[in-house]
């Protein structure tokens, strides 16, 4: 698509004025989408750690029941 | 606030490498989608506390200029199905500051120019205002199109000169404070 961006009304498209966000935006927006991605990592937190306790739970009751069997008699 | 707090993965500083690097394109776009400050302020924070929410999203995803791209896109259809957007066009073009070393009657030309440009681009549909703006101002590569209006990759150029042609029709119509259309600019489809 290389010869389309040379097309003279791309040229005129480029040369319009540039809108910039304000400072007051800019920071308010950046602070907003922080305190929001930290938001969701702590939730997502409890899922993990019960999702890990549950695999740990059975590979330890999967040996459990391993030595259970090889013991008995 | 948020950057005195513990960041083990390193995600708030690489959610602010990509707002440092991308928040002024990502507004322009949106302010060419909205055709308002207050509207392209709107969804810039929409877009933004999206990308941060949907944060987990970006492990999978290759291209993350698309992918903020897409998003805004998103966050505008989903604005303008809720409120039917008011384009007004060239609002802004009294801030902008004169070139240096241009007469006031080139200034004034280049600027009714500009606003006849604004004017004709407002018009267009938001698909065709997107196609253009991301391929000319934003020069996203065709496959990046595809991903961001969500089409076929061959359906892109289809859709750019369509968009093309429908611009410079509506500049060969348009008369700007009673001033005939520049016959050269008009016709550079």
């Amino acid at each position: 698509m290389s010869s389309s961006h040379d097309h003279p009304l791309f040229h005129r498209l480029r040369a319009l004025p540039r809108v910039e966000p304000d400072e007051e935006l800019v920071g308010r927006v950046r602070a907003l989408a922080l305190t929001t991605l930290e938001g969701h990592s702590a939730r997502l937190r409890p899922r993990q750690v019960i999702a890990t306790a549950m695999v740990a739970g059975g590979v330890l009751a999967y040996f459990g029941w391993a030595i259970a069997f090889v013991l008995s008699p | 606030v948020a950057e005195d707090k513990p960041d083990p993965g390193g995600e708030a500083a690489a959610l602010e490498r990509l707002y440092g690097a991308y928040r002024s394109r990502i507004y322009g776009f949106l302010y060419r989608m909205a055709g308002t400050r207050d509207g392209a302020d709107d969804l810039f924070q929409e877009t933004w506390l999206r990308v941060a929410r949907n944060w987990a999203d970006r492990a999978g995803i290759a291209d993350e200029e698309a992918w903020l791209f897409t998003v805004a896109r998103n966050v505008f259809l989903s604005e303008r199905r809720a409120t039917a957007t008011k384009l007004r066009g060239a609002e802004e073009l009294k801030l902008v500051p004169a070139p240096a070393g241009r007469s006031p009657e080139h200034v004034a030309e280049d600027r009714q120019d500009a606003a006849a440009l604004e004017a004709a681009l407002a018009a267009l549909s938001a698909d065709d205002r997107a196609i253009l703006w991301l391929v000319a101002v934003e020069g996203l590569e065709q496959r990046q199109i595809a991903e961001v209006l969500g089409i076929g990759y061959p359906a892109v150029r289809q859709r750019l000169a369509r968009a093309r042609e429908r611009l410079s029709e509506r500049l060969a119509h348009a008369t700007l404070d009673g001033r005939e259309p520049d016959p050269h600019k008009a016709n550079q489809s």
